[in-house]
């Protein structure tokens, strides 16, 4: 019986798994969420922006990971919304300005005037030197918006040269280009305030830049946009698939326990059979 | 339930791929592929767009200088025909200079100096413990002689924080894939299926 769970079938565990996914959707049993330090220094940064300030929002996303960057930029583009503050979206990976149209038409931003209160430059390619390229010069790299207008001809652009001129730059990114190609490139030269989102599995290499003040403050995963959501009182889908992520983590640490136990008791009857006495083999 | 094309696209192909944890069938295939490529064709949209906007724009707008990089781009090509692909080193030899010289200048301040100097700056036990970790694991590297004895004590003391360090990211690894799958069964059954 205890052998059996060494070969538990990985499609019944995989049904299991979406069966406790979708569980909580449905019926959201509201486990408690703490707020972590990064999640507030990042809400902290938008929060001391005056109204009419310039705030750069680089879409740096794609489909592939767009379930869990997607939360954290909407939860901050509704924060940037009830800031009153302007946002220039942009992108550095080829799938960012429209997943960035999505997202602004997702927050309401689409009810603001468009070139005036926000804008989509769309995309350029060439990775870290793009983003170099953009500090220096930003009309002038992103020398149209998505739709191929001159961005220059937006109100919203005047003033903007480079990224001295901006407040703060927020990149959702989970690859690179991503935040510390803006850390080596913007703010290495400007000294323009940064905040990042980027998935769980980045934490660990983009704190080192938070720990030296490079960056603002960092949303780590799914986890932070639920607590981002919360902070700014308005709980959507990140808070609702927090309960999801907690019961998967409690069936991964289960199977976990009830595989070595399968294992053991598979190590012990082997060694029984090898050794039906129970004596040593040693002379 | 949803009315939308898009959306009945979108949540049968969902479906078809997470068929592929209970086994390997066509339908997973055909969503696969259509996956790649769409996003390659997506890819090849984006970057002529990106080609059109920031160069030919500017070219016809009288920046004539703009024709460097379109000639240096269209020699890319040239390492197809084998006559001429010798051309293809210059554009390649050019791209590697200024991708070396604008990556150095940056890591050498973001990733060297100010990195160093936020670890060496101690002022409460979180900088003593990152001190003393980056340290050990810097340690673990150091091959030119065999740490023994004592000294053997920092190498070993390394490893294992780089063994803590791997284990919460492959935590937060798993965590992720856990939040790309309910993103898509917030999905299938919110805007797809419409009971949630």
């Amino acid at each position: 019986m205890m052998r059996s769970l060494q070969s538990i079938p990985r499609s019944w565990l995989y049904v299991i798994l979406i069966v406790l996914l979708a569980w909580p959707l449905i019926k959201p049993i509201g486990i408690k969420l703490d707020i972590s330090d990064e999640t507030r220094r990042c809400y902290e940064a938008i929060e001391s922006l005056e109204p009419g300030s310039v705030v750069v929002f680089g879409f740096d996303y794609s489909a592939g990971n767009k379930a869990e960057m997607e939360p954290q930029a909407l939860a901050v583009l509704r924060h940037l919304l009830r800031r009153n503050v302007k946002v220039i979206g942009l992108a550095f990976v080829e799938q960012g300005p429209i997943l960035g149209e999505q997202a602004f038409q997702k927050t309401g931003w689409t009810e603001k005037q468009y070139g005036v209160d926000y804008i989509n430059l769309g995309y350029r390619a060439g990775g870290q030197g793009t983003v170099a390229a953009f500090a220096n010069d930003i009309p002038g790299t992103f020398n149209t918006d998505i739709s191929g207008k001159p961005s220059t001809s937006f109100p919203i652009m005047e003033g903007i040269k480079t990224a001295a001129d901006i407040d703060l730059i927020v990149t959702i990114a989970p690859g690179t280009p991503g935040p510390e190609d803006y850390v080596r490139q913007v703010f290495s030269s400007y000294q323009t305030p940064l905040v990042c989102g980027v998935p769980a599995v980045a934490i660990t290499q983009v704190a080192p830049y938070v720990q030296a003040k490079q960056i603002k403050g960092i949303l780590g995963g799914s986890p932070a946009a639920a607590q981002y959501e919360l902070l700014i009182e308005q709980p959507g889908d990140a808070v609702a698939a927090m309960d999801a992520q907690s019961l998967a983590h409690l069936l991964i640490v289960a199977v976990i326990i009830l595989r070595n136990i399968g294992y053991l008791a598979e190590k012990k009857a082997s060694n029984n059979t090898a050794n039906p006495s129970g004596r040593g083999t040693h002379s | 339930m949803s009315t939308s094309l898009g959306v009945w696209v979108a949540g049968l192909m969902t479906i078809a791929i997470v068929s592929l944890v209970w086994k390997e069938n066509p339908y997973y295939r055909v969503a696969e592929h259509l996956y790649v490529g769409v996003s390659a064709g997506h890819a090849v949209v984006m970057a002529f767009n990106n080609i059109r906007d920031s160069a030919v724009k500017p070219l016809m707008a009288g920046n004539y200088l703009w024709i460097v990089p379109i000639v240096l781009g269209v020699m890319l090509y040239a390492r197809y025909f084998k006559q001429i692909a010798w051309y293809s080193r210059f554009p390649v030899s050019v791209l590697v200079g200024i991708g070396m010289g604008v990556a150095t200048r940056g890591a050498i301040h973001g990733d060297f100096v100010q990195q160093i100097s936020a670890t060496i700056r101690v002022g409460s036990l979180n900088d003593v413990l990152l001190l003393l970790f980056t340290i050990a694991s810097l340690s673990y590297f150091f091959f030119s002689r065999e740490a023994k004895g004592a000294a053997g004590a920092i190498p070993r003391a390394g490893r294992c924080v780089l063994m803590i360090a791997f284990g919460a990211a492959f935590g937060t690894t798993v965590m992720g894939r856990m939040a790309l799958l309910i993103g898509r069964i917030q999905f299938v059954l919110g805007e797809f299926l419409g009971i949630m």
